[in-house]
């Protein structure tokens, strides 16, 4: 009922892409964002990231979920580490050691107030790290990668 | 080439041509007839004339179409479109000649068996007799479709039968084919000619659909109603979002939710002229994807509003249905917003109506919740109702900070530490609460290990307290920096942000290539964010406050997170999440069974007995109508929460029809009363301060000034309980008046005293006693008029069927003016329906 609660009310910006919703991209986002995650294996880290890159939709995120990663990662639990968890494939029964393995390296993927998207970039590209590296979530990691080219 | 005057006979006679037409055209018609499925081919009606005129229009098509039953043509000229961009002249001008005879043969059948008339082609643009509901430059086929829903069909008919496809195979990427952007329609469609023996059109390939669509994974379709709200008038009557609910992805808040919004101009760029554009129209209703992280966010610790799930009764069909629609209104829907008429509520509805077979009701005030009544009327495929709510409702930080507060006190009990820690955790300088929890930290870590599992679930609720308080900071941060962001230039006017959109969203190829949702959070959704806190109430903290609160909370959680990983108790996320969820569950069980139906269209009498000044005893009828009536206390499963009270355009009469006299009027046109004080971890006092206001009009006639016009209001201290529907609240204010009557017209203003409580009595359904009492005292007549006033009730709920059905209240009302003037006391039993709207 509310048109000002909704309203598109943009921006100060030219980009067309500020006025418009596309749900198919919100789809590609949690694809793209596991690229993100697993760039180490999958290669383009080295590009510098675009505006219209995952990446940038993973630095949105990160803004966007900042205090809730960070009662997740207090709690062990939350929707934050869900929406983790999905981007980087892990399985519903790796998801406990998927939660403490985030709590173990909070300090690597928490991000500040505003992070840059060089900041997603590194905080995402840890989270995959940690995953590949810890015997009990190598698997979900590796499987992420196999369905996946290499650039 | 046929000459002017000659008839040519075409398709077996069925056609006859008149005019000046070259035998390629000839050809062309002929062809647009063998598009059409064979059962449509054999027409109502005699032979189908065409008359051709030399001189050129667009596509060929003259308007009007038809002259004395003639279809009329005339030569080809071509216009611009990016879907016949790949098509040569020659083909465009084939396209038109075969579409021309599509759409007169749809004519000539609809006019034979009404298919632009039924329901169900009208629901889909929205028709009513004004026109249709869509007004978006891409809800017909081509313009021409816009002038009636029969023009609708056919131009529809036109693309549908002969699509560009048709005449150019690969002209269009399959995405951007017209069968990947209205399925709906040409579902329809399908249903209104079957009866014909036209088989159904193979489902076309629309790869970019299917992938957001993932209907393998579908579950299920919910509506949200997002609480309402006294931050801002426009959310006084809450906010409907729609959501799909897939399996896959089990939860994750990258889901899409569909969000029903009005382009506005920027809020700093408002005024009287945005009031009545919201009023009466002007503004462009749509549909907009945004990821459900998004929303809960922007709903749960933004605005601090609570968000009710209901699901939509569904076949598997239907579900299907349903996100075809959602796909297309997105890309090619834009309603006309009216505030009280056509809102996120109506437009739900309206996208939903295609979609279920059950006609869907239309209350008189498009409230969200009245909306969501008539949906919640209606019987979906199985008989069932469509609408059933889940539990339990998704929480405000500040709403479950409040209820872990509870169960921490509950902790603290069991827990060694001096009351002094306790009380200095809960200290509302941050300062101080964090050097109780370094106490309580090395408290944790040196306790018993039979105790930390207990310690950590206090910490647990600690970390949700302050997350409310963390939002609140942040809320108050993005507030302030809108406050020193300066204009980087002129805001795009919503016209041309529609515009924009909707070129972009109609090429799916296009579309593809931009980055959306995510990313125009970058600049834009901030923006908003930060628009929208400062429409909320000022801040409380200043800066330096608020970014402690952040750095704390930061603190808090790393702290914590170290402490859970000290345990090493390899599930306790999850106990902690469990514990949590058995929280509300038991709260939400001991609850009462809410009263179905919302507090819109409320209507309620009442009947007794009253004793007038002058000693006599009659009998006494009141009745109370109001768009909107809901009071504290009050558990719905639709509406407002227990915490707040509204009336919109009440009347309240009473009279003693035995002595023929009508004995006093009220009328409001608003009022609002709430109970929510400040969040934690303000002060106690903050924490249990609410308010009311009131407008309106009040007529007595033994009053010196027999009718009032005004406003009161009241800060209320208050006390709550049993999840608000148990409060005791006491208040003063200012009221002011213009007093109509016998001594003139006059200015009356004074002080207003106020006194409600409601107790909720133990049942399945949710009675309750209510106290009602409030004393004035107004200056500026010729004496002081002072009045007490006070009502107790009792409210029983007489449900049967598993639904609450009336509500019964005896009442004992009484009245006495102090400065010597007269008194009344009535008592009667009121009678209220509370079972729903009928059923259609």
């Amino acid at each position: 009922m509310e048109p000002s609660s909704t309203s598109w009310t943009t921006s100060h910006s030219t980009g067309s892409a500020q006025v418009v919703a596309g749900s198919a991209l919100l789809l590609a986002s949690v694809d793209g964002i596991g690229r993100v995650v697993y760039s180490s294996r999958l290669g383009g880290t080295g590009e510098p990231p675009t505006a219209e890159g995952s990446v940038a939709q993973a630095r949105v995120w990160l803004e966007a979920n900042r205090l809730q990663l960070a009662e997740d990662l207090a709690l062990g639990t939350g929707p934050a580490i869900q929406d983790l968890a999905t981007v980087a494939n892990i399985a519903p029964e790796h998801r406990p050691a998927f939660a403490r393995a985030l709590q173990r390296h909070r300090a690597d993927v928490l991000p500040g107030a505003a992070p840059t998207v060089a900041d997603a970039a590194r905080i995402m590209s840890a989270v995959g790290t940690m995953v590949l590296d810890d015997p009990a979530l190598s698997a979900d990691g590796e499987a992420f990668v196999a369905q996946r080219p290499t650039r | 080439m046929a000459q002017a005057g000659d008839a040519t006979p075409l398709a077996g006679g069925r056609l006859a041509v008149r005019g000046t037409i070259t035998a390629a055209d000839l050809e062309a018609l002929a062809d647009g007839l063998s598009s059409l499925p064979p059962r449509l081919r054999d027409f109502p009606g005699g032979p189908l004339e065409v008359d051709v005129a030399a001189a050129p229009c667009p596509r060929g098509l003259v308007e009007p179409e038809w002259l004395e039953g003639r279809f009329q043509l005339c030569a080809f000229a071509p216009v611009e479109s990016w879907r016949e961009e790949a098509l040569t002249l020659d083909e465009r001008r084939q396209l038109w000649r075969r579409r021309a005879v599509v759409h007169a043969v749809i004519t000539r059948w609809d006019e034979a068996r009404g298919w632009s008339a039924t329901a169900s082609w009208r629901s889909i643009n929205g028709w009513t007799d004004d026109g249709p509901a869509n007004l978006s430059p891409f809800a017909m086929a081509r313009t021409r479709g816009a002038a009636s829903a029969r023009l609708d069909l056919a131009t529809f008919a036109e693309t549908f039968f002969v699509p560009v496809e048709a005449v150019h195979p690969g002209a269009l990427a399959a995405d951007d084919a017209e069968a990947c952007r209205d399925f709906t329609r040409a579902r329809i469609l399908h249903t209104l000619v079957a009866p014909l023996g036209v088989p159904p059109a193979p489902r076309p390939d629309c790869p970019a659909f299917e992938r957001w669509a993932r209907r393998s994974q579908l579950e299920r379709l919910e509506v949200l109603l997002v609480d309402a709200s006294g931050r801002s008038p426009e959310s006084l009557f809450g906010h409907v979002v729609l959501r799909p609910v897939w399996r896959d992805l089990g939860g994750a808040t990258f889901d899409t939710v569909m969000q029903v919004a009005a382009i506005t101009p920027p809020r700093g760029a408002l005024g009287l002229s945005h009031l009545w554009r919201g009023l009466t129209g002007g503004y462009g209703l749509g549909f907009f994807s945004l990821s459900w992280a998004d929303v809960r966010r922007e709903a749960l610790s933004d605005e601090q509003r609570s968000i009710r799930r209901f699901a939509v009764r569904l076949s598997p069909p239907e579900l299907g249905f349903a996100m075809e629609r959602l796909w297309e209104v997105e890309r090619r829907a834009r309603l006309d917003y009216r505030f009280l008429t056509f809102n996120c509520a109506s437009a739900v509805s309206w996208a939903l109506a295609p979609v279920v077979s059950a006609p869907l009701g239309s209350p008189a005030l498009d409230a969200p919740a009245a909306v969501l009544d008539h949906l919640a009327a209606a019987r979906a495929w199985d008989g069932g109702p469509l609408l059933s709510a889940i539990a339990p409702a998704l929480e405000s930080t500040t709403r479950r900070a409040e209820r872990n507060d509870d169960a921490r006190a509950r902790l603290e009990a069991e827990l060694p530490a001096p009351d002094a820690l306790w009380s200095r955790a809960r200290s509302t300088s941050v300062g101080e609460r964090e050097a109780a929890w370094a106490r309580l930290l090395a408290t944790t870590r040196a306790s018993d290990a039979r105790l930390r599992r207990r310690w950590m679930s206090w910490w647990a609720a600690t970390v949700r307290i302050e997350r409310a308080a963390a939002d609140s900071a942040a809320r108050d941060l993005a507030a302030l920096e809108l406050s020193q962001t300066s204009d980087a230039g002129a805001p795009m006017s919503p016209e041309l942000q529609w515009r924009e959109r909707d070129q972009v969203l109609e090429r799916e190829t296009v579309l593809a290539s931009k980055v959306m949702v995510l990313d125009r959070a970058t600049l834009e959704l901030a923006e908003r964010r930060m628009d929208r806190a400062a429409s909320a109430p000022p801040s409380l903290l200043p800066r330096d406050e608020a970014e402690r609160t952040l750095a704390a909370f930061d603190r808090l959680t790393a702290d914590v997170a170290e402490l859970s990983l000290d345990l090493d108790e390899p599930d306790l996320g999850r106990a902690l999440e469990e514990e949590d969820a058995r929280d509300l569950a038991g709260l939400a069980a001991a609850a009462p069974t809410p009263i179905d139906q919302s507090s819109h269209g409320h209507l309620s009498a009442v009947g007794g007995v009253d004793v007038d000044p002058a000693g006599r005893i009659g009998a006494r009828v009141a009745v109370h109508a109001a768009l909107v009536a809901q009071r504290l206390g009050d558990w719905r499963a639709r509406g407002y929460g227990p915490r707040t009270g509204v009336e919109v355009l009440g009347v309240e009469l009473a009279a003693a029809p035995a002595m023929e006299q009508l004995r006093e009027a009220h009328l409001t046109y608003l009022s609002f009363e709430t109970l929510q004080g400040a969040s934690l971890p303000a002060s106690a006092l903050a924490r249990h301060l609410g308010f009311d206001a009131r407008l309106a009009s009040d007529w007595q006639p033994l009053r010196g000034s027999a009718w009032r016009h005004g406003l009161e209001g009241h800060l209320l201290a208050f006390a709550i309980g049993d999840g608000g529907r148990s409060h005791l609240a006491l208040g003063v204010g200012p009221a002011a008046f213009v007093g109509v009557g016998a001594e003139g017209v006059r200015g009356l203003g004074g002080a207003s005293g106020r006194l409600t409580a409601r107790l909720a009595l133990p049942g399945a359904w949710p009675h309750g006693l209510r106290l009602e009492a409030r004393a004035q005292s107004l200056w500026g007549g010729p004496r002081v008029e002072q009045s007490v006033r006070g009502e107790v009730m009792a409210e029983w709920v007489i449900a049967w069927g598993g639904r609450a059905r009336w509500v019964v209240s005896p009442r004992l009302s009484a009245e006495r003016r102090l400065d010597g003037g007269y008194g009344q006391v009535a008592a009667g039993v009121g009678l209220e329906w509370v079972g729903g709207v009928p059923a259609r």
